[in-house]
């Protein structure tokens, strides 16, 4: 009984995680929303929403939509506009995000990460810093405003499976650290703003 | 005639002529939801526990009143299973189906040695004798109550599933007799069990009922099963001499019933919720009888391969559990290799499901869905696109961590692997391994889900778990159990405390929300009974719907993407429900992102020339073009794929419309004819 315990334990192990590739089918339907996204003006949206050669992983928060007038103002609550009309589309990140990515045989890569930290909340200039598959390439500090921005050519082979990206700011911490936990609305420190992961082209 | 002969006749005739006289108001009475629907429960009532009776004939025992109608239950859902089949189980069969319940109800009535309401007259001075314990009973008998009149009261459907796909399978059934749609997502996700038994409730003649033999009949016979459990530790008329253990405290009986009434509802739909519940205690009730020598293991095994197959119609996800428990509760018999009782369970099983396998079969070419896909689309997600073994034992943990509606499951966790079950077949360790593999098994196939629907799916084998652990465990009390002691399962001490102190800290957590959660139920009750003196409708909607199908000829194949296609009549026309679309769809498979040409040639191909869809722009819930649309963009992985092939559905039709004749429309509801340009 114990053996066949263990055995269906490991079976079970073995069978855990899952990665299914990219088809005709799912191209089909991504093409589709990404010529969406452009008719109906939601390319900044559609930048953040995981794909099938993109997933937005654990340190980021759900997109929200945002009121581009209203101010970053670091703990106020941020006012939301109805979410037909323009806005400002952003997922809130800890001091630490992470995204993973992969190719589809379509050579190397371009990848753009556009972000902003509110740095009159926690009153310093993080430095930014990103590496693929623990290769950092990338590091810098934000601007006097906040923003910062990632921007790499990915050779092909370095994606050939999913890679972990991972975006770093440095002196982040307490009560910042965690934009998905319950108070995730008011840990509006830091966020993306674009994510570009498209081919370098010819 | 003497005084108790004269009572006893007395209770006779009223037991007999009540749900009569219910089904006469109840039929006659369709626009009453609140009295109307309330008769109809007695009469259904009766009715399953009529065919539980004929059951109990078969196999020679007497039961108590719980397990009788999930028995059965299940001898319906086998029935029903054949007229599915052959495509013949709509309305006058169905009223066939419950007047012939009613008329082995009756027939008990005459039979049985001492009416039921003569047992509950003779209850009544040792009941005035403990005034605090009865107390205790009312109320909680008054929470059930208010819980069944409630269920009976609620009219609002969840309209993403229920307007869209299940009312409109009942309405199917009750028109046609057949459950055949082969582009609906949420038919090849079931064989049909809980649509017969839904029908049920709608044959008087309203859909209004929605909750009625879901939240209603089958909650009942919940608690009936659990006071069962309790009280008659598996008696039966031809095992009376020995009880399988002591009667569960009263008291802690009491909890449980309180526990199981107050629990939050968590159903999100008119799918399987209390149905498998009751299907699953009643399974293992029926195993646990089997463990007696002196029971009739054959036919009672035959019972338990019938209520086995029954759960699976429910919900593809029960299937597992159902398996899996009678096959473990068979290998650990002493006698494994006792051919009768395999052959027995196993035909019982086939028997029951075959006709269910053919029916699914008919509709999306499927008996086995999701191994089998059938008409389902390969490229909708089930899981998501990348996720580690690490990010899946995360999720395990997650949705183990935070339990629903029973949030003190975690804490009994460790409870159950203490308990010692020494009765033949194990019962309670088959049912806890059948029980945590199921699990098992949904959580990993479902990972794109979350923790709060997966148990949900999940309620109909895990509330069974969590109720057959606390009762039967605190059989013997606090007391210490010797080796000969005749208890059904032994728990350390201190295992039953933490029982008793799980049972009291998800009362208290229960207790939150429940004063909103019966305002609200209280309003429902308001507005149901105010229908019976107010029986006029507007139907302006019901018209609208009616004029639409009449645009179109008789006999004519139609596909709809409409927000509440139950309004059609399916015996004019051959209707197709598109349901949530791109999920399933007869091969070559519904072109989706190729344009509006490629969807009329596809129709066309299917036989189809009309389409009644509604414009994304006034749905009033399903096909919504701006909620699609947002939930494209920024929506969990399952609803990202699902709003891609929902916004392309809904353009494709409004262009369609604009290129094709257009036979009416009003209030965006359009019924376009493939065949002719405009």
């Amino acid at each position: 009984m114990t053996r066949a315990l263990a055995a269906a334990l490991c079976l079970a192990a073995i069978g855990c995680g899952h990665d299914r590739a990219i088809d005709d089918a799912i191209r089909a339907r991504e093409r589709f929303v990404r010529e969406l996204a452009a008719r109906e003006g939601l390319v900044d949206v559609w930048s953040l929403s995981s794909r099938s050669d993109l997933e937005f992983a654990d340190g980021l928060g759900p997109i929200e939509l945002l009121d581009p007038d209203v101010p970053f103002t670091g703990w106020d609550e941020v006012a939301h506009r109805c979410e037909s009309t323009p806005a400002l589309p952003v997922r809130w990140m800890g001091p630490r995000a992470h995204l993973r990515l992969r190719g589809d045989r379509d050579g190397d890569r371009r990848l753009e990460i556009r972000g902003r930290v509110d740095v009159k909340a926690i009153q310093t200039q993080p430095i930014v810093t990103a590496s693929i598959d623990g290769r950092e390439f990338h590091s810098g500090a934000v601007d006097a405003e906040g923003y910062f921005l990632i921007s790499a050519a990915i050779p092909a082979a370095w994606v050939a499976e999913w890679a972990d990206v991972y975006v770093t700011l440095s002196s982040v911490h307490e009560p910042y650290k965690d934009p998905e936990g319950r108070a995730a609305a008011k840990l509006t420190v830091a966020r993306l703003e674009g994510v570009i992961w498209e081919p370098r082209g010819p | 005639v003497t005084r108790p002969r004269a009572i006893e006749l007395a209770a006779r005739i009223v037991a007999t002529a009540v749900p009569a006289l219910c089904a006469v108001y109840a039929i006659a009475s369709p626009t009453s939801v609140l009295y109307g629907g309330a008769a109809w429960l007695v009469v259904l009532a009766a009715s399953v526990a009529g065919y539980g009776h004929v059951v109990e004939r078969w196999i020679g025992a007497e039961v108590d009143l719980g397990l009788r109608m999930a028995w059965g239950a299940g001898l319906y859902l086998g029935v029903a299973g054949v007229l599915l089949a052959a495509g013949v189980l709509s309305l006058v069969p169905l009223l066939v189906l419950v007047a012939a319940g009613l008329a082995a109800y009756a027939w008990r009535q005459w039979q049985v040695e001492r009416p039921i309401l003569v047992a509950a007259l003779e209850a009544t001075p040792r009941a005035i004798k403990e005034p605090a314990t009865t107390l205790f009973f009312v109320l909680v008998i008054g929470v059930a109550v208010v819980n069944v009149a409630g269920a009976v009261a609620e009219q609002e459907g969840n309209p993403y599933d229920d307007d869209v796909a299940y009312t409109p399978l009942v309405k199917r059934l009750l028109d046609t007799g057949d459950l055949d749609e082969p582009f609906s997502f949420r038919r090849i996700s079931a064989y049909g069990g809980q649509t017969a038994l839904s029908a049920l409730g709608a044959a008087r003649g309203t859909l209004a009922n929605l909750y009625l033999v879901d939240g209603a009949l089958f909650y009942g016979i919940v608690l009936l099963l659990i006071a069962g459990l309790a009280r008659d530790r598996e008696r039966l008329a031809t095992v009376a001499a020995s009880r399988d253990g002591p009667t569960t405290d009263r008291l802690m009986t009491g909890f449980v019933l309180l526990v199981v009434v107050l629990l939050p509802n968590t159903s999100v739909n008119t799918g399987a919720y209390w149905t498998g519940a009751a299907l699953f205690l009643a399974l293992y009730r029926t195993v646990v009888v089997t463990s007696r020598d002196d029971a009739p293991h054959v036919r009672l095994f035959v019972v338990v391969g019938a209520l086995a197959a029954a759960a699976c119609t429910l919900r593809q996800n029960c299937i597992s559990v159902a398996l899996l428990f009678p096959l473990l509760a068979l290998l650990a018999r002493p006698r494994r290799r006792d051919r009768r009782l395999w052959i027995a369970t196993i035909a019982a099983g086939a028997a029951v499901l075959l006709p269910y396998w053919i029916a699914a079969w008919r509709s999306n070419e499927t008996f086995l869905f999701p191994l089998i896909e059938g008409t389902f689309n390969p490229d909708i997600p089930t899981r998501p696109t990348v996720l580690s073994p690490w990010q899946e034992l995360q999720f395990f943990i997650k949705v183990i961590l935070e339990p629903e509606p029973v949030r003190v499951m975690l804490v009994l966790a460790p409870v159950l692997l203490l308990a010692q079950d020494r009765r033949v077949g194990r019962p309670l360790t088959a049912f806890t391994i059948a029980v945590l593999v199921g699990f098992a098994m949904l959580v990993h196939s479902f990972t794109i889900s979350d923790q709060l629907t997966l148990w949900r799916y999940s309620f109909a084998y895990a509330l069974p778990l969590f109720v057959v652990l606390v009762v039967e465990g605190l059989a013997p009390g606090l007391r210490r159990v010797t080796d000969d002691d005749p208890v059904p399962v032994r728990i350390p001490v201190v295992g039953r405390i933490a029982i008793i102190a799980a049972l009291l800290v998800q009362i208290a957590l229960s207790g939150r929300g429940l004063t909103r959660k019966y305002a609200r139920l209280g309003a429902d009750l308001e507005r149901a009974a105010a229908s019976a003196t107010h029986p006029d409708r507007a139907l302006h909607l019901e018209l609208t719907y009616s004029e639409l199908q009449l645009a179109a000829p008789a006999g004519a194949s139609i596909a709809v993407a409409l927000d509440q296609p139950y309004l059609l009549d399916f015996a004019r026309n051959r209707i197709f429900n598109l349901d949530t679309l791109g999920f399933a769809s007869p091969a070559p498979g519904m072109p989706f992102f190729r344009g509006p040409d490629a969807v009329a040639a596809y129709f066309q191909g299917q036989g189809i020339r009309y389409l009644a869809f509604v414009r994304g722009e006034a749905s009033r819930y399903q096909y919504r073009r701006e909620t699609w649309l947002r939930r494209t963009f920024v929506d969990t992985e399952i609803f990202r794929v699902q709003g891609a092939y929902t916004v392309d559905g809904v353009d494709t039709f409004a262009a369609l419309a604009a290129t094709r004749r257009v036979l009416f429309e009003r209030d965006g509801m359009v019924l376009v004819d493939l065949g002719a340009a405009r």
